[in-house]
């Protein structure tokens, strides 16, 4: 008899059982991030890279980081209307990724089929990338200036050395390749004041992790 | 047991081979036909219809899609309503259930520290936390709150103190904080550590910061804030005053010791070299130097601060004529090797602004241009030297040329030449500016975008910038903020407003074009109130303009507030919108109210200095009165928020040498709701001599009725019942008068008063009108029976008193009894009118009446009695009219009419003005007796109008001009008087004088005289 009750639970349990389908995982001042659209940032990352997506703890905690970098940036250009990137500034990279990667139509549906995403995914994400790019360099490259004792530096102590140690060759005249240098130094740093500013807004801003969505 | 062991198995066997079955992966669910939604908890924070909205498109019967489960979950939240969203799903036979699982978010209702000794005072603990009122409530928040408030509390001396929180909910999603704070007790000054080089002994900074008790006889000080900057300040302060103006003195650190809950405050320390500033080639005293040169207020040598100290120096100098005027500087160093700064001026000669000349205006007059100037010629006395220098005329060229531009005149140009001797005339100065207007742009189209053809036409009503009126960019910016506000006050927070501005194909003529968005409108959802402890919520809420279902008004809600402040109870009104950055579309309105202390105590001195001397209780020498000196101390005490209606009890007394007064009040502001009116009950006991004749006792109460019309008009409406004594050993009348003037009078009055007010400034009116009227009748039914004799020829009643019958003898037909019964009549008429840019003419007119409508007389002291800083200043204090045949003390009359003229003008600077007066008219024995007659006829004739001229002086304060009138009488009336004591005026002697009033008075007082 006992027996008997326990396989009709079995049968009919599993329908009737409830699932937690999203929440909210990380609260990023007014907005929230949810459990789903980090699932989502890992499988479009892993489609991005051609890997296999990686749903642990810690993988979904690097997502929901990148995540909410991405709102407090989007906050930024809310408040300042900037404007987001038009097709024809994200087209070309879209095109070239899936010309490199999935030459076919077939293989790249099937491709995102497999990895749950669809078209719009990839095109809002690219579209993302040409947006920040764009912010970055209105809002933090105009104030960075490289003053020339550290082109001579970085010439001197960096760039002559790597470029024998690479080609074997005599590294070219510092005047040839002064506005390379100047460019590296240069995104460096607006990377830098980019991480600055990041980091000032996360702590002005209310950043709670759930800590249910990450186990 | 094998049994058990099987079942086990099997079911472990089921789960790993259903895995899906058992714990759906969300994917599992999609597409699925949705059959049910609910919520856990079923009561939801939102609205049903919001709630609705924000969960589209998800509906029972459609298909579940997991992303539109993401945006619903994301525009839940956006609500600002949830604290936690989560949405379960689990598979019916035919479809799917989802549930929404949902965490409210919490607000801040009210935030109280409790447990602290001031300083800090409430309102700084408060502030401290930073939890605003409507504010979400987050536990991070209350970790800083309790940070900051420790970090305040230890910089006031509270090293030991502890906080526990206390977060207690309540209704509609709101939490109370109260912060209960444990300070322990405040530690103590111990000897500062002193750093740098100081040039001074410790003992002598110690003694600098007054942070010993008494002298360091009685130990340290406790620390607070203010005790160690104000210590900081004086050690700086000691050097400045010996011109160590480098001298620094900074708190590098404070050491707290446990052990003996004392603070060793680390001070770093420089003396730095003593300066020493000089004026080169003309006189400045050291205090203008002060004044003028920064470097004393930022405690600070620095070059900005020097150039700073020269362009004041100069301007100082262009203001008192020496408009070449140089200035230079020189840093180095004195003989005794101190620094020295030397401020080399070359004054030039003394000019004069002669001429202000204005050219080229033809929009705009010359007296509206100079209006907007600060540059004036010489004037007599005020400006001997005119007011000149470069900076103001720059300043005023710009004040021209904006002018223009925001009447459309784009391409205005203003231009000044200084022109020295002018004329030939040697110093004389004048400043020509020359305008040259061009031509003014006007609007030739405008077009409105983005309004409904409903609010159309109120929004054009708003706007300056209408077709074929000027064009500016003022007029633009001013009309952006007409319209904002106009949609922020219907309920459109987030409504934007852009302006496209192009020239039109006319030329001089622009097209301009708005464009408004509007936005979601916000309506209130409730209005909640919180902290009401002993007050009545109906007097809360009535103030309250803001109803549920209503648009969200910002002015309401900030009028809401004031009428509240309005009500006198509470000492702090906040308003502010429950979860402010939510997207909600009905917001909670809060009010946070924090009630005033019930009792306030106010003691106030002081001393009245006028004509009130002479005429002693037993000396009659001086019935015009003499200079006088009445100190006088009052004391009050009121209970506000009485019975927690918002009505106010209060007590105030005041006594002096000539007076004893006590008045009860019970005011009723806003009464029954209504802002326009209030009622006030009054009790009045006084005891005053502020009538040379006589000394009188009056006990009083009175009910009125305020209402408030309109803005400038008012009505009161007042029944008062008095008893009226007047001691009889203090009258100073002819004898056979006493026993009739010395009777207890009860007088009931009805009366009315309609007052209208348009003046600019009631304290110190420059232009408007000031009407009141005041009509009271005394009816005989509450009157105190008198003794009348009727005159047996004429058949005429009066209050002269019946001679007692002779022995055996019956009383005579002639006398009889009566209550007294009269109508009191005042009207006050006084105007203000500006006569050019300066000057004030200023008038007042009252007239007043007495008519008695029985045989009884008007008791004395309902009389009219005239005279003094207020009424005719050719008089002393209530020293006009009719005066006592014997004694020359006046007795009041029934008539009354007075004439003041005035003109009001600057005399020098900003604050001190000047008056002249022309005061004209008297108080007249009855209404028949008014006369524009000029001349006294008689020593019994008082009916006629005295004239007095005079000249004021007025001291501008923040309560008030200070008065100071000397006046002339030129035809002050001659009296009998009397010389001798009251004995010798009762039972014979003394000598009766002729006697006049003094031809100068004067008159100190505050405010001006109407």
């Amino acid at each position: 008899m006992r027996l008997c009750l326990v396989l009709s639970f079995l049968a009919v349990a599993g329908p009737g059982l409830a699932e937690i389908i999203d929440r909210v995982a990380v609260i990023v001042g007014d907005g929230v991030i949810t459990e789903s659209e980090i699932s989502r940032q890992i499988r479009i990352t892993a489609f991005r890279n051609r890997e296999k997506p990686v749903f642990t703890p810690e993988s979904r905690r690097a997502a929901a980081d990148r995540l909410v970098e991405q709102a407090l940036i989007r906050r930024e250009i809310d408040v300042s209307r900037f404007a987001t990137a038009t097709t024809v500034e994200y087209d070309p990279i879209y095109r070239e990724f899936r010309k490199i990667t999935y030459p076919s139509d077939e293989a790249y549906k099937k491709a995102l089929a497999d990895y749950g995403l669809i078209d719009g995914d990839l095109q809002e994400n690219f579209q993302w990338q040409a947006t920040l790019l764009k912010f970055i360099d209105v809002r933090f490259r105009p104030g960075i200036q490289v003053p020339e004792s550290e082109l001579a530096d970085y010439y001197k102590g960096k760039f002559v050395p790597e470029w024998t140690k690479n080609t074997a060759k005599a590294a070219p005249a510092y005047d040839e390749a002064r506005t390379d240098i100047e460019k590296i130094l240069a995104s460096e740093r607006t990377d830098n004041a980019l991480d600055r500013w990041l980091g000032q807004t996360r702590t002005q801003t209310r950043i709670i992790y759930k800590e249910e969505a990450f186990r | 047991m094998r049994l058990r062991f099987g079942i086990r198995l099997l079911m472990m066997l089921a789960l790993l081979a259903r895995p899906h079955a058992i714990f759906p992966s969300p994917a599992d669910f999609e597409g699925k036909q949705i059959v049910g939604i609910r919520f856990e908890p079923a009561n939801q924070p939102l609205l049903a219809s919001d709630l609705a909205e924000r969960i589209l498109p998800l509906k029972a019967g459609f298909p579940l899609r997991l992303y539109e489960v993401r945006l619903a979950i994301e525009d839940l939240y956006g609500s600002g309503r949830y604290e936690d969203v989560a949405v379960d799903a689990s598979s019916e036979a035919d479809g799917v259930v989802i549930t929404f699982i949902t965490r409210e978010a919490l607000f801040i209702r009210g935030v109280v520290v409790d447990g602290v000794g001031e300083p800090p005072n409430p309102g700084q603990l408060v502030n401290a936390t930073k939890l605003q009122l409507g504010a979400r409530y987050t536990e991070s928040q209350m970790k800083q709150a309790v940070e900051s408030l420790l970090e305040l509390l230890r910089v006031n001396g509270y090293y030991k103190a502890t906080i526990t929180p206390q977060v207690t909910p309540a209704d509609a999603q709101q939490v109370d904080i109260r912060l209960q704070v444990d300070s322990g007790k405040r530690a103590k000054f111990d000897t500062p550590v002193i750093k740098g080089n100081p040039h001074r002994s410790v003992e002598d900074l110690i003694k600098a910061t007054r942070w010993k008790r008494f002298f360091g006889f009685l130990g340290w000080k406790e620390v607070t804030e203010t005790r160690v900057s104000q210590g900081l300040d004086r050690i700086r302060q000691t050097y400045q005053k010996k011109d160590f103006l480098m001298a620094k003195a900074t708190l590098d650190r404070i050491d707290y010791k446990e052990d003996a809950n004392r603070v060793v405050p680390n001070l770093d320390v420089e003396g730095g070299p003593k300066v020493v500033v000089k004026a080169r080639g003309a006189k400045v005293s050291k205090g203008t130097l002060r004044t003028l040169v920064p470097i004393y207020e930022e405690q600070s040598v620095d070059k900005d601060l020097l150039v700073e100290g020269k362009r004041n120096l100069m301007e100082y100098f262009e203001s008192k004529g020496y408009f070449d005027a140089a200035v230079d500087f020189d840093i180095g160093k004195t003989d005794k090797g101190e620094e020295l700064i030397e401020y080399a001026i070359a004054r030039g000669n003394r000019h004069q602004l002669a001429v202000l000349e204005i050219t080229g205006n033809k929009y705009f007059t010359t007296p509206t241009l100079r209006e907007r100037m600060y540059i004036t010629p010489a004037t007599f006395i005020r400006f001997r030297h005119g007011r000149y220098s470069g900076a103001y005329l720059k300043r005023d060229v710009n004040a021209i040329t904006d002018l223009y531009r925001s009447n459309g005149f784009r391409d205005v140009q203003v231009t000044s030449t200084v022109e020295d001797d002018y004329q030939g005339k040697e110093q004389n100065v004048a400043v020509l500016l020359n305008v040259k207007e061009g031509v003014q742009w006007l609007v030739e189209k405008l077009e409105v975008a983005g309004v409904s053809d409903e609010q159309l036409p109120e929004i054009q009503g708003l706007l300056h910038s209408t077709e074929g009126q000027p064009y500016s960019d003022l007029n633009v910016a001013t009309d952006q903020d007409s319209v904002l506000n106009y949609y922020y006050n219907a309920g459109y927070p987030d409504a934007t407003f852009e302006a496209a501005v192009t020239p039109s194909a006319a030329p001089y003529r622009m097209n301009v074009k708005f464009t408004i968005k509007s936005g979601q409108r916000r309506f209130v959802r409730n209005v909640l109130v919180s902290g009401l402890k002993t007050s009545n919520p109906d007097i809360v809420s009535s103030r309250i303009s803001l109803h549920t279902g209503e648009p969200l008004s910002q002015v309401s809600m900030i009028e809401s507030q004031r009428r509240l402040y309005d009500l006198g109870i509470f000492a702090r009104v906040d308003t502010a919108l429950q979860n402010p950055d939510g997207e909600e579309h009905n917001k909670n309105v809060l009010y946070r109210v924090e009630e005033a202390h019930k009792y306030s105590l106010t003691f106030g001195f002081g001393a009245e200095i006028a004509r009130i001397g002479g005429g002693s209780q037993v000396n009659l020498d001086a019935p015009g009165g003499t200079a006088g000196f009445s100190p006088r101390v009052s004391l009050g005490i009121s209970r506000t928020n009485f019975r927690g209606v918002g009505h106010t009890v209060s007590l105030q007394t005041r006594v002096s040498t000539i007076q004893r007064r006590g008045v009860l009040t019970y005011l009723a502001p806003q009464f029954k709701g209504n802002p326009d009116k209030n009622l006030t009950f009054t009790g009045i006991y006084d005891d005053s001599r502020d009538i040379r004749t006589f000394s009188s006792k009056r006990t009083e109460g009175s009910v009125q009725l305020g209402q408030r019309l309109t803005k400038a008009n008012s009505m009161q409406f007042r029944v008062g019942y008095r008893r009226v004594t007047v001691d009889q050993n203090t009258l100073k009348i002819t004898p056979q008068l006493i026993p009739l003037l010395s009777q207890p009078i009860n007088l009931g009055l009805v009366s009315s008063t309609f007052i209208q007010d348009r003046r600019d400034d009631s304290s110190d009116a420059h232009k408007g009108i000031y009407n009141t009227i005041d009509v009271a009748f005394a009816a005989s039914i509450f009157g105190t029976m008198q003794q009348i004799t009727t005159d047996p020829k004429t058949g005429l009643q009066s209050s002269v008193p019946c001679q007692a019958p002779a022995a055996g003898a019956t009383a005579p037909d002639q006398c009889g009894k009566a209550r007294p019964s009269f109508t009191r009549a005042l009207g006050r008429n006084a105007t203000y009118h500006r006569i050019g840019k300066d000057l004030i003419f200023a008038r007042v007119l009252s007239i007043g009446t007495l008519l008695k409508s029985s045989a009884a007389d008007v008791p004395l002291p309902e009389r009219f009695f005239g005279g003094g800083a207020t009424s005719h200043r050719g008089f002393g204090e209530n020293q006009a009219g009719p005066r006592d045949a014997t004694t020359g003390f006046p007795v009041g009359g029934k008539a009354l009419l007075i004439n003041t003229l005035e003109l009001r003008f600057p005399l020098i600077g900003e604050n001190i003005g000047g008056v002249f007066f022309h005061d004209a008219g008297n108080v007249f024995s009855n209404v028949g007796k008014i006369t524009l007659r000029s001349s006294q006829r008689d020593l019994n004739d008082f009916d006629y109008m005295v004239h007095a001229v005079g000249f004021g002086i007025r001291y501008r304060t923040p309560i008030g001009p200070v008065r100071l009138d000397l006046a002339y009488g030129i035809n002050t009336p001659r009296f009998i008087g009397f010389q001798g004591t009251r004995d010798e005026l009762l039972f014979g002697g003394g000598v009766r004088t002729e006697q006049r009033i003094s031809h100068f008075q004067f008159h100190f007082s505050l405010g001006q005289a109407f």
